[in-house]
Parts: C-alpha cells; structure tokens; sequence
C-alpha cells in the first residue's frame, strides 16, 4: 500500500515540474535565426529587384521613356491601340496625372525602394559583419537607383530612407537634395562591394555607371553641371572593369545574352520564371507570329519613327534592328494580311499619321511603321521573351565619355568612332554634342534612354511629326492623382 | 437432535453469512444476525417455508438475482435463474423485495406459503447518473446544462458516423452533415457556436480522453453520450470547452450471470438517391431545338440520362461481434466491427474496421481501480471530386452535359467533345481518376484508481492516441481534364497526441446533510503532427499509378515537401461541489490552462464558474402537490475558451515558399517567405455564459423534462486584421477583437405516453432556438468593418462582386445581403430595387440589403419508442429545422435557357422562359428558397424472438430500417440540408452529394 502511494506521488510530482509552453518549431524557421546561411541573405535582397520585372510592361517606365520621344511612335490604327488616347497623350506631351503609364511608374519605383529600405532595417547592425555590408551596400545603391529614376522622372518627390520611421504623409524633397543625398550613398557604398562581374545584381561596373548617370545629368538635376565627375567615372567603368563591345551590334541583345561582354546591369527575364518582357508583341503585326513561329498572335502596333528610321544610314549594321518589305513566314513563304483582304504583308517605314483613322488604306492602317526586333526573337518565342534587357551597357559608357569630353572642350571622337565602326560606318572628325546625340538615337534606340537624352541636350520640347513645341515643364512628369488623393502633402 | 439442529442451522448461518458478506454489512450485524436465529432455532412459533417467483411485471421474464429480505432483519436470500427463491420466516415478517431498476416491493407474510411477485421497473431510477468533466453526477444532483442520451435512444439504422446518432435528440446541438457523401462528415454545432477563424466543432472526451476522434468508435461500442452545454459545466475543460462538450462513454464488461457474454449485430442495406433534379432529357432538348429553329445544333445521337450513369444503388453491411464477462473483481469487453459503405455516386466507397477491448480490474479489496482501453480502426476511402464546377467535378460535369452526349463512342472509348469551356465526360472521370485513402488510428488509455483512505481517491489516467493516413492520387496521362499529361501524388499526414492527467477526488458526507465532492487534478497534453508529400506530372506510365512515383518526368522544386508542428496543453483544475440534504446545490470549477499556441503575454488563463440548483419538490411547500415529482431550478454562470486558433499564429516564422532567382548568381535558389505580424497579445477566444435551466417530473415521472435559457457571450474573436505597413512588416496580423452573442432557449421533455401490458410508448421532443448577432468585428487596435462571404462562381456570372453574404456588427453569420430581385421588365429581364426605392435593370446599382438568414429559426426532434406485444419494437424520429434560407446557385445557373441547347438545364428553366424570364444568371434573391425541412429521419421495427427455449441464445432480434424515408420541404433543389458551419453556409451550388434514402435489415443477436 505504501509503495501504490510512493509510486502515485512520484507521478504527481513529475507531472506537476513540467509547465513549459514555449513554441516549438519543426518545419520553419523562427525570425531569430533567419538568415541562416547566405543564400537565405540573398532572398532578403530579391525583392529589392523584383520591382524592375515591371519595367517593361505594366511598371510604365519604358513607355514614359520612349513614347514621348522622337525615336518610336505608338500610332492608333483605326481602333486598335486607341485606349482613350493614353499613347497617344505621350507622343503629343499632353499627358495629365491620370495618364496610366504614369500613375503606374511612380508605384513601381516606390516599391523598389520600400523593399531596399526594409532589406536594409532587417539586415540591423552590420558594423562587425563585412559580408552583411556589401548586402547593405548593394541595398543602399539599388535605392539609389530608383531614386534616379524618381528625380528624373518626377523632380520633387518624396526621400524616405527607413521603413519602421517612414513618415506616414512625407512631403517632397527637392530635387538637388535628393541628388546630392543619392550620389553620397552611392559613393559611400562604393568601398564595401567586392569584385564581381555578375549582371543581374549590383556591382562595381554598375554602380560607376549609376553614377556616370547622375553626374553626367547633373545640371538637369541640380542646376550645376558636373561633367569632369561623370567623365572620370566613365574612365572607372573602362579602365577598372572588364566590359568590351561585343563583335556585332545585334550581340548584346540575343535571347541568350548572358554572354555578354558588353551588358553591365540588365533586368534577367525568363520567359516562364520571369515574365514582362513582351515588348516583341506590341511591335509585331498580328500575322508576324508565324514568321518566327510564335504561340502567342502579336497586337500590331509600336514601330519606330520614320524620321528616326532614316537617320541610319545604308551600311549601318544597326539598319538589322528593324524588319521593313515583305514579311515571310519561317519557311519563307510571303505572308498576306487577312485584315487587309489578303494583301502581301509589307512594312512601310511610312506612317501616315499618330492617328491612323478608316480614312486610310487597310495597308497604311495595319502595316505602316518600320517593327523593331532589335531584341532578338527566337523562333518558337513565346508572349514573354528569355533576353535580358540592358540597363546600363558598354556602349553608353563611350558615347558618354564621348559627350563629357566634348562639354570639357577636349576630342571625343575616339570614343564615339569605337562605337559607329562596330556598326559598320565610318569615323567622324571633330564630333559636336549634336553627332554625340544623333548617334546614341542609332545606338542606344529602343533601350528607354531617349526622353533622359533628349532633356539633357535641351530637344526635348522641339516640335517634331505629330508633337508641337512643348513648354519645359513637360520635361518632368506630373506626381499621379492616386498619390496625391492618398498623401496630400504631395499636391503644389 | 439439537446437536443436528445446531448443525444444520450452523451451516445455513454459514450460507447466510457468505450472503452477507456479499453485501458488505459489518461483522457487528453477522454476529447479531446468528445470535438472533439462534435463538429462534428455540422458538416454538410457526415457521413458514415461502417460495415464489419473481418476474419482471412488464416482460413477464424472470428476474434472477431479486434480493428478498425479511424486513427489520438481515435474513434473506436472493432468487435463482429461473427467478424462484425459497426462504424460511414466521407469519408475522414482511417481506422486502428488491431488485436495481425496479420498485422495490413489501409483502407481508401472513398464512401464504406461495408468493409469486412481479416487479415494476423504477424509471427514475433507471436514469441515474450523468457523466460530467473528471466525474460522475447523479442525474438528480446536477446544476449546469448536461443532456444524457444512452444506447437505447440513438438513432438506429445505416449510421456513417456514430454521431449521427445523436441527431436530433438533445435540444441545443446541431448536428448536420451536407449532402450524402460516405465520405464527408458531420458538423456539430452545440448552442450556435461561432468563430471566425476558430474551429467551432464541441470537444469529444472518450472515456476520459479528451481530444479524440468520435468517428474511430463503433456505434455498437457507444454506452451513452453526455453532451455538456453550458460554461458552467464546460468551464473544467477550461480552454476547450467553448464550444461545448460531448463525452462518450464505452461500454464496459457485463456477464450473462458469470457467463461470457456474446453479442453479434449486423445490416445490409441499401441507398438510393432520394431526390434527384429535374433535368431535360434527350427529347426535351431535341424538342427545344425544333421549336427554336436552331439549326447549328449538334446532335450527339444518343440519349443519355447523365444523373442516372453517376449515380448508383449503394449497397452497405455492417458486422458487429462484441465478447464480455463480468465479475466482482473485474470486467472485460472485446468487440470487432466492420462496416463498408457504398456511396450513391460511382466511385465513392468507405470500408472501415474498429477493433476494441476494455478491461476493468479490481484490487486490494476493491481499493485498487484499473481501467485499460485499446482500440484500432482501419479505414480506406475512395473519394469523388463534386466541390466546384472544375473539369473534375463530377456532380457539375454531369449536370451541364447534353443528354444527347452518349457515354461511350463508337469505338469504346468514352466519349468526348467540347461543346463547351472545361466540358469532360464525368463517367471518364470518376473511372480514370484514382484518389484514396487509407487511415489507422490507435488509441490506448489507462486509468489507475486508488482508494487511499476511506473517501479520498488518487487516480492517473494516461493516453495515446495516433492517427496516420496515406492519400493516393493519380490522374492518367490521357485525362483530358488537365493540362499537364497526367500527375500523381502520395501523402502522409500523421497525428500523435500524449495525454497523462493525475486528479484527486474526494468524497464525504457530514451528519447525513451535507455531502461534499472535491476533484483537483494536472493535464499535460502533447500534439505532434507530421506530414509528407510528393508530387509530379508528366506521368510516362499509366499502368503503375501513385504506386511508383518516379514514373513521373516532371518534379520542380516545392513538389516534394514535408512538415511538423506541435503544441501543448498544461492545465491545472479543481471543482467543488456541496449539496445540503440533495436540496439545496453549489458547484464551483476552475480551470488554470496554458498552451503554446497563446501569445507570451496570454500565456496562461483562468476559467472560472459557479452554479447553484435548489430541488424545489424536497421543500415543504411542494411536499404535498402530488403530480409533481421533480423541480428543481438552476443557475449556472461560467467562463470557458477555445483554443483552436491555430498553432505558431502567435509569433514570425519564415517558410520556403516556391524559387527566385539569386540576384548575385543568376542561379535558381529557394524563396523564404515571412508569415505575419508577431502578435504576443494572442490568445484563446473567451466565452462567458449564464444558465438558466428547470428540471421538472409529473405524474410520477411519466411526463420529465428540463427547459434552458442562456446568454453567451464570445469575445476576443479571433481573426485577420489588415494593418498599415510600414510600420508593420506585413500586411496582416492575427488578433483577437472581435465579438459574437449568442441567446436562446431549449426544451426538452419525455413521455412516457402508454405503458400497459401490450403496448409502451415513449416520446421525447427536443426544442431548441438561438439567436446570434455579431456584437463587432474591431476593437481600439484593429478595425474590420465587414466580411464579405459567400461567394459563388460558376459559368456566365454576370454582374459585379459574387458575394452573397455579410458579416457586419448587427447581423449574424449567414445573413444574406445581396441585390432584391423586385420582378421582371416587360422583356423579362430582372428588375432589381435601388436605394432609392425605385428599380433598375443593372445589378451594379442595385442596393444591397438583407434578404434571408441562413441560421434556421428554431429545431425540433421528436422521438418515439414503441414496446408492442412484448416483442415488437418500432422506434422512429423526426427532425424539422424551420426558417432559414437556401441560396439555390444550381437553379441559378442551371435554371436558365440561356446555356441551352448545348448545355442542359433545368425542366424549371423552360417554364421560367415561358413565363417571359429572358436575362443572363445574375446573383440576387430570386435565387433565395426557403429550406425549413421535417425529415423522418429514422424508422425502425424490429421483433425479438423468444428465446428461452433455446439454450444457448438469450437474445435475437431481426429488424427493417429505414433512414432518410421522408422529407418535407419547399426547396426546389436536391437537399435543404447544407450544413452550418463555417463563415458562410446555406449555398447549393451543384456541389451537394445527393442525400439518400436507406433501407436496412438487421439482426441482433446474444449468446
């Protein structure tokens, strides 16, 4: 009997010491030990990039740089690509703060930047800790980055660098505040990247050309020109890093460019794990796709201006990254319109007007515009393509070396011949700022670098095809309605 | 000659000794009793020698083992097998007769040598006991809401669950399950339970065992369910009691008078589909197309009724084999039972096996208390896809299909076409398709009592449960109902649960008036659950199916997965209960529960509660009123949790969560994802609750019954909050702010209506009605204005958002809260009212409003048990559930003439066009039906043949059965019965498994 009460009251005692209800995790990770390797570090930052997927399409800022400029048109053909006239308000710069492609820019670089600045406060104290630097680092300039596109874009906007702190209504900076507070950080951030040459995250050679951008755009944005500061970091990226021009102009911009020798920063898209890149179908007739066997029927539309089609010249390798005349199928058979009554599919470099009504032909309505297909597209391509799209590429860097020298009195010309004899024309002698811009339009076209160059060499107002002169103000963006309904310090 | 005397009366003292001893009267009495007839060995007096028999009045059996005493004396005997007894006394005693269950009777003795006596069964005390949390309750002494149902009165016939059982017989609880599926299960609700993001199903104690499974006991295994109510009785089960509790008792050994007893059950049955819906037929369709001049048709040929191939007569047994053998020492019962159940719709089957053995044993003189329980259960499912209106809903495909579609083409194969978006052959499906399951649980307990001093037991009880299940799925490379060339996968889930409980009880009476019972005890409970899963498509071989799974070619990354979690329950509690003379009553329980799932703040809670009852019938002033055998008034008030909010949702956790592209390498890596919020505030949702109950008897407990009312209130509802980010890093954090009430009243009442010789009737009707409002759904930190539920979605919903129901503050859940359908235009489009009281024909500025509830009015079950002619039985039972509303989304979409001719519809969808209706399937409450049903539930005669001829067997019944075998209701869809539970409920959309009407016959049979 003793021993039944010895034995009920050891498993009384026991069972009353065990009072412990602390969570335990089997198959996740609890926040204080996350991360825990590097690779783990690395998804901190992925979102960080993730906002550039949207640069193409539904972010808005490849529109917002090409439309309004002189090199490409998005005409309205009869009905299609109508859209209650929010292309064509970008061709004509008669935008207002609905204009879609607007609105959405100002939303992409935000969250580019909410999601650097939260990287940033997850990563914490990393003053022991050089690897948690070069994160920090990275996120510091991929903040700047976007910040770049904001003042460029915008002008004034609002610079929030925390993410638990952020203000919940920020007013707007000054533009040359946010410029001087930008290029310091990326400046600063310099010293902690290591060597690397990888092209979908930032490094070095990206982050001199992010720079050679901001200096080399200085009087736009601060008043002040600074162009001895965006030659030198011109000379970083060609002296330094180990970027050449690759043999033929059309290299750089293959489906399988990750070869490249010439592309510095470029946005990684796959056409299954990385969708956006669906530049190709709003160029393309809708029979296109059997000239290159596609699944997906192109929209018919986008085609490059028909002034900006001439400026190259009969030899210029670079005439290849358009496709004018008779269209084959893959197996070179002519094609025919079915929308214009079975006619030889031709494209005309012609385009009669930005708004290509029923008055016209069915040839002028469907197949007028020289289509672009600079950006390589494979056969069997799909509705996004795999190219990565350049941010910043060697070839900028010479014409911008170029550009500065000729603003600092010096001679330019081998920089700019270096790029012209890769596309197979002849050298220029005494180049002015002028042939500096003429030949970034053959060069840089298509790449979202017109309307920043077109402002910096003070055309951007000119009058030009269907576009009146502009006034300046013009040359930024309005901040969108949505913003300013939901933050009222943003209004003027 | 007195030495002879002395010896034979030694011996018979002997015999009288052992008897009494057997009764367990102290030595004092033995000793007197001997000295006594002693002494009366001298007397000179007359001694009579009585015999009789003792018989059950009722049955007219023979009651072996009646106690006869000598009144005022401890002489007495006890009667035999046969139920005849012998005893020797003087003409002057009285003779007491009594037996447990019967009224005990007194005789005097006078000149008869002979009396046969026929005993009544005492029905009070019968009903004696309640089991309530760690305890037991005489039905007579209990102060909070708890409903007993035994054996006797479950519902009988084809049960899929043993639940099912329970329908309908305890006021308060409802029990619905949506649709026939074998395979899908019942949801209980006990007083309009409710939770936002919380489990709301009642706990389930299993003999002591809290946290198990009900559907891994055999019906035949249930000895009574005891459902407690109210907080005042659920509050000692602290934080899992909110929703109530059902306890269900096994049975225990019992011997056939120190025989083992055997006992073999068993059906078969057969389940048809009792309502089907009224689709066209090839001819209507054909017929249509003629008097429409629709020339482009395309006849398939045939005539097919695709209700009729999907659907067959299921066919179900059952075997149920139970061993047992009692003695005073301990008591044993083994049983084994096999059910298979054939669902109605091809394809859907359920088989399961339960074996169980419950050993009770005594020791040290009955000091010592072991109970030990084992029980297994196998079960293999075979499942249909019928939710939705996907390529592999049979129920949809079958419904849509043109009844001029042949099953097969002319080669054999089945026949395909796409007369439609996502149109496939249902028969194609239910046979290529394989999806399965195969399931073992175990469960083991032991309990171990001890008596340490007179009054004071010291008890351990310690359990293990584990549930694993196996899913196997395959879709064949030539399905055409997906894109992928095929797919297959197998999963593993499996659930461990330790429980190890110490209590200490203790029991006394002072002075006769009060009686006191103190329990205090320690739960620790343990929950692991793990799982794994495998997944790929391509399938390059169709023969070997989910049983090799590398036959599939294409595996990413996240088809492979695994996972584990665990949570825990400590818990401290106490009860007291005092009783002055059974008159006046008090009990108060507390509870002191922490678990992991609770934030670190809220670690740990209090519940506490009091009730008091007064047995009004034992006061003076009642003493007299003579048809009134029983009044007693309770009030109980108490506090009781729910912690059924999920486990980790309490802290940040990161999870792998599909691939990303490393920026730095370009390579592919695996993406972590946060969760949510951190909320250290989380805790249980708290429910507090007043009681207010009358138990009443009349005219000698022919008439019983007990009436309810409560007042519930649910706060600290748990839900997902959307918060601003920054300064939170996401977007959404689980809190607890909101807040439900729920009030109602229940009735109970049972007659015994007829109890003659020949026929007993016995009735019992449960009444019960809840009305539920949603207090809020914010509080001072987080804000939640409404809830947006019920939506529906199927083919050609025009019309905005396809939201049906609200949650808001002011309403309860499943008010239905959409456009008012005012009547038809002149072209017979819908008219809708707006807000300003006129109509318009566009949805989008029609004015929401409320239209219907789906939360019925009230419930009501009625019972009957009917004793004919000795060995007949009849038992039925009727359900009714009155004033709720069904959202009929399969008339929405079916009923209209715009999916003809290629699609079927409804034969209603002609008359509808008829009658001008001309407009596209748009959500508003012309789709709204009345539900409220009467279903006759259960009907079942049996006859018990008479077996005391027959040596070895003491019992056998045969029995017809039939469930399901009437229902009234206006709905125009399959079933008005779609279950309660969740956020939104009361939506027919063409995904109900018809309901079916089973007819079985049984045998019942004791060796």
């Amino acid at each position: 009997m003793k021993k039944i009460l010895l034995i009920f009251s050891t498993i009384f005692i026991f069972s009353v010491a065990c009072t412990d209800l602390d969570d335990k995790l089997y198959d996740r990770i609890p926040s204080d030990s996350y991360p825990e390797n590097a690779k783990q570090v690395a998804t901190v930052a992925v979102p960080t990039y993730s906002a550039m997927r949207d640069f193409l399409d539904w972010g808005g800022w490849w529109f917002c740089q090409e439309i309004p400029s002189d090199e490409m048109t998005a005409p309205t053909r009869d009905t299609d690509w109508d859209d209650g006239g929010k292309w064509r308000v970008l061709h004509q710069h008669t935008w207002t703060n609905n204009t879609e492609a607007i609105n959405a820019m100002w939303g992409t670089f935000y969250n580019g930047i909410f999601e650097a600045n939260k990287a940033i406060e997850f990563m914490g104290d990393v003053s022991e800790n050089p690897e948690g630097q070069e994160v920090v680092a990275k996120l510091k300039i991929m903040r700047a980055y976007y910040y770049y596109l904001l003042i460029d874009n915008y002008g004034d906007v609002p610079y929030v660098t925390s993410f638990s702190d952020a203000p919940e209504f920020p007013e707007k900076t000054d533009r040359a505040i946010i410029y001087d507070n930008i290029v310091a950080d990326v400046e600063e951030s310099l010293q902690y990247l290591s060597t690397g040459s990888t092209k979908t995250a930032v490094t070095k050679g990206m982050a001199y050309s992010l720079l050679t951008k901001l200096y080399i755009n200085s009087e736009v944005y601060s008043g002040t020109p600074q162009w001895q500061k965006a030659e030198d970091y011109c000379d970083s990226v060609i002296e330094r890093c180990n970027y050449s021009l690759d043999n033929n102009p059309l290299d750089p911009f293959i489906t399988n460019n990750e070869g490249s020798f010439e592309n510095i920063f470029v946005i990684p898209y796959d056409e299954d794990n990385y969708k956006g890149f669906n530049l190709h179908m709003r160029t393309l007739h809708y029979a296109s796709n059997q000239t290159f066997n596609m699944s997906a029927g192109p929209w018919n539309g986008f085609a490059a201006m028909e002034d900006h089609y001439n400026t190259y010249s009969a030899n210029d390798l670079r005439k290849d990254y358009f496709l004018v005349g008779q269209q084959y199928d893959y197996n070179g058979i002519q094609l025919t319109d079915e929308g214009a009554d079975g006619a030889l599919l031709i494209f005309n470099p012609h385009i009669p007007a930005l708004e290509i009504d029923a008055s016209h032909t069915a040839e002028e309505i469907r197949m007028s515009g020289a289509r672009v297909v600079k950006f390589e597209i494979k056969l069997g391509a799909k509705a996004n393509l795999s190219n990565d799209f350049p941010i910043f590429r060697y070839a900028d860097i010479l014409l911008m070396k170029a550009e500065t020298m000729i603003h600092l009195g010096e001679n330019g010309d081998e920089y700019i011949n270096e790029v012209r004899n890769r596309a197979g024309i002849g050298n220029l002698n005494g180049a002015t700022l002028n042939n500096v811009l003429a030949e970034r339009g053959r060069e840089m076209f298509w790449e979202a670098h017109r309307r920043q160059d077109l402002i910096r060499f003070g055309k951007f107002n000119d009058a030009w095809w269907e576009k009146d002169v502009s006034s300046s103000d013009r040359n930024t963006f309005p901040i969108p309605q949505w913003a300013i309904d939901a933050n009222p310090n943003l209004a003027d | 000659m007195i030495h002879k005397m002395m010896s034979f009366f030694i011996k018979k003292m002997y015999l009288i000794n052992n008897f009494i001893m057997k009764q367990n009267l102290d030595s004092l009495k033995i000793t007197l009793s001997f000295v006594i007839l002693f002494l009366l060995s001298f007397s000179v007096s007359a001694q009579i020698n009585i015999t009789g028999t003792v018989i059950d009045a009722s049955s007219s059996d023979p009651l072996p083992g009646v106690t006869i005493l000598v009144k005022g004396t401890t002489i007495g005997t006890t009667t035999d097998f046969d139920g005849k007894y012998s005893i020797a006394v003087t003409s002057d005693a009285t003779l007491v007769y009594s037996f447990i269950g019967f009224k005990s009777q007194e005789i005097l003795v006078n000149n008869q040598t002979i009396i046969n006596i026929g005993l009544v069964e005492d029905i009070e005390k019968l009903e004696e006991v309640v089991v309530i949390g760690y305890g037991v309750q005489k039905k007579t002494d209990k102060t909070g809401a708890v409903s007993n149902v035994k054996a006797a009165e479950l519902n009988g016939g084809v049960l899929t669950d043993p639940i099912q059982g329970l329908q309908g017989k305890t006021p308060g609880v409802v029990i619905t399950k949506k649709g026939g599926d074998p395979n899908g299960g019942f949801s209980v609700k006990i007083r309009g339970s409710s939770g936002l993001y919380s489990g709301t199903e009642p706990l389930y104690v299993v003999d002591g065992v809290p946290g198990v499974d009900p559907t891994t006991i055999a019906s035949e295994d249930i000895e009574s369910f005891n459902v407690l109510k109210d907080a005042s009785s659920t509050a000692i089960y602290g934080s899992r009691g909110a929703n109530g509790v059902i306890i269900i008792t096994t049975k225990n050994g019992s011997s056939k008078n120190g025989a083992t007893k055997v006992e073999f059950n068993s059906y078969v049955s057969m389940d048809n589909v009792a309502n089907r819906l009224d689709l066209m037929s090839a001819s209507d369709i054909r017929q249509y197309v003629l008097d429409n001049n629709l020339t482009e048709f395309q006849d398939g040929g045939a005539s097919t009724d695709w209700q009729d191939e999907i659907y067959r007569t299921g066919m179900s047994q059952a075997y149920n084999l139970a061993f047992s053998n009692a003695d005073e020492n301990s008591n044993y019962r083994a049983s084994i039972s096999h059910n298979d159940y054939k669902g109605v719709i091809n394809g859907s089957n359920k088989g399961r096996t339960i074996g169980r053995i419950n050993v009770n044993q005594k020791a040290f003189d009955g000091k010592l208390n072991i109970t030990a329980g084992l029980s297994g259960t196998i079960e293999s499912n075979e499942y249909v896809k019928y939710d939705a209106w996907g390529t592999q809903d049979v129920l949809y495909q079958a419904f849509r299909r043109n009844p001029t579609d042949p099953v097969y083409d002319a080669n054999g194969d089945y026949y395909e076409t796409s007369r439609a978006f996502n149109y496939f052959n249902p028969v194609a499906t239910i046979n290529d398709l394989q999806n399965e399951r195969e399931a073992k649980r175990f469960l083991g307990n032991l309990k171990a009592d001890y008596e340490i001093i007179d009054g004071l037991i010291a008890g351990v009880n310690l359990a293990y449960t584990r549930n694993d299940q196996e899913n196997f799925y395959f879709e064949p490379s030539y399905t055409p109902t997906t894109t992928t060339a095929g797919a297959g996968s197998r999963t593993y889930g499996n659930f461990e649960s330790k429980i190890l409980e110490s209590t200490i009880k203790y029991n006394t009476t002072i002075n006769e008036m009060h009686n006191i019972n103190f329990v205090g005890g320690y739960s620790f409970q343990e929950d692991i659950s793990d799982g794994f899963s495998a997944y790929g498509t391509d399938a390059q071989s169709d023969f070997v199916q989910s049983n090799n799974l590398s036959a599939l070619n294409s595996v990413n990354a996240g088809d492979i997965s695994s996972y584990k979690n665990s949570n825990r329950l400590i818990s401290f509690f106490g009860r007291g209960v005092y009783n002055y003379n059974s008159k006046y009553y008090f009990t108060a329980t507390v509870r002191r529960d922490g678990s992991s799932r609770f934030g670190s703040n809220h670690e740990w809670g209090w519940f506490p509660s009091a009730s008091i009852g007064w047995n009004m019938k034992k006061e003076s002033f009642l003493n007299d009123v003579d048809f009134l055998d029983k009044l007693k008034l309770r009030v109980g008030y108490g506090l009781s949790g729910n912690q059924e909010i999920g486990s980790y949702n309490d802290i940040e956790t990161y999870s792998p969560s599909g691939t990303a592209i490393d920026p730095e390498t370009g390579e592919q890596i695996i993406a972590f994802v946060g969760s949510h919020n951190p909320n250290p505030n989380l805790k249980w949702e708290e429910n507090s609750e007043l009681n207010i109950g009358i138990d009443f008897g009349f005219f000698a407990n022919r008439i019983s019954g007990s009436l309810e009312y409560y007042r519930k209130t649910t706060y600290d509802l748990l839900a997902q909050y959307e918060v601003p980010v920054p300064p939170n890093k996401y977007r959404y954090t689980f809190a607890n702010a909101g807040q439900i009430q729920n009030n109602g009243f229940e009735a109970f009442i049972q007659v015994y209506a007829l109890s003659k010789t020949n026929i007993d009737w016995k009735s019992s009707i449960s009444f019960s009605t809840n009305k539920q409002e949603v207090v809020s759904l914010s509080d001072k930190n987080y804000d939640l204005e409404q809830l947006k539920e019920g939506w529906i979605s199927g083919p050609g919903l025009v019309g905005g958002e396809n939201w049906s129901q609200i949650i808001k503050p002011g309403y309860s859940i499943g008010t239905f809260y959409m456009p008012e359908f005012a009547a038809f235009s002149a072209d017979g489009e819908f008219l809708f009212y707006t807000a300003a009281g006129g109509v318009t024909r566009d949805v989008t500025l029609a004015e929401r409003r409320v239209v219907g509830n789906a939360q019925p009015d009230f419930v009501i079950g009625w019972s009957n048990y009917f004793k004919i002619y000795k060995n007949f039985d009849l038992n039925f039972s009727f359900r009714a559930v009155y004033g709720f509303d069904v959202l009929n989304v399969t008339r929405l979409i079916f009923g209209n003439t715009n999916v003809l001719p290629s699609q079927n519809a409804l034969r209603s969808a002609l008359d509808d066009a008829a009658d001008g209706m001309d407009d596209n399937a748009t959500l508003s409450s012309y789709y709204l039906e009345d539900g409220s049903f009467i279903r006759l539930d259960n009907l079942s005669l049996g006859y018990t043949f008479d077996t005391k001829k027959i040596s070895n067997i003491s019992k056998l019944r045969v029995y017809f059965a039939s469930n399901n075998l009437l229902t009234l209701t206006k709905y125009s869809g399959i079933d008005p019965e779609v279950s309660y539970s969740g956020l939104s409920f009361g939506i027919d959309q063409y995904n109900v498994y018809p309901k079916t009407r089973t007819f079985s016959l049984g045998v019942n049979v004791s060796f």
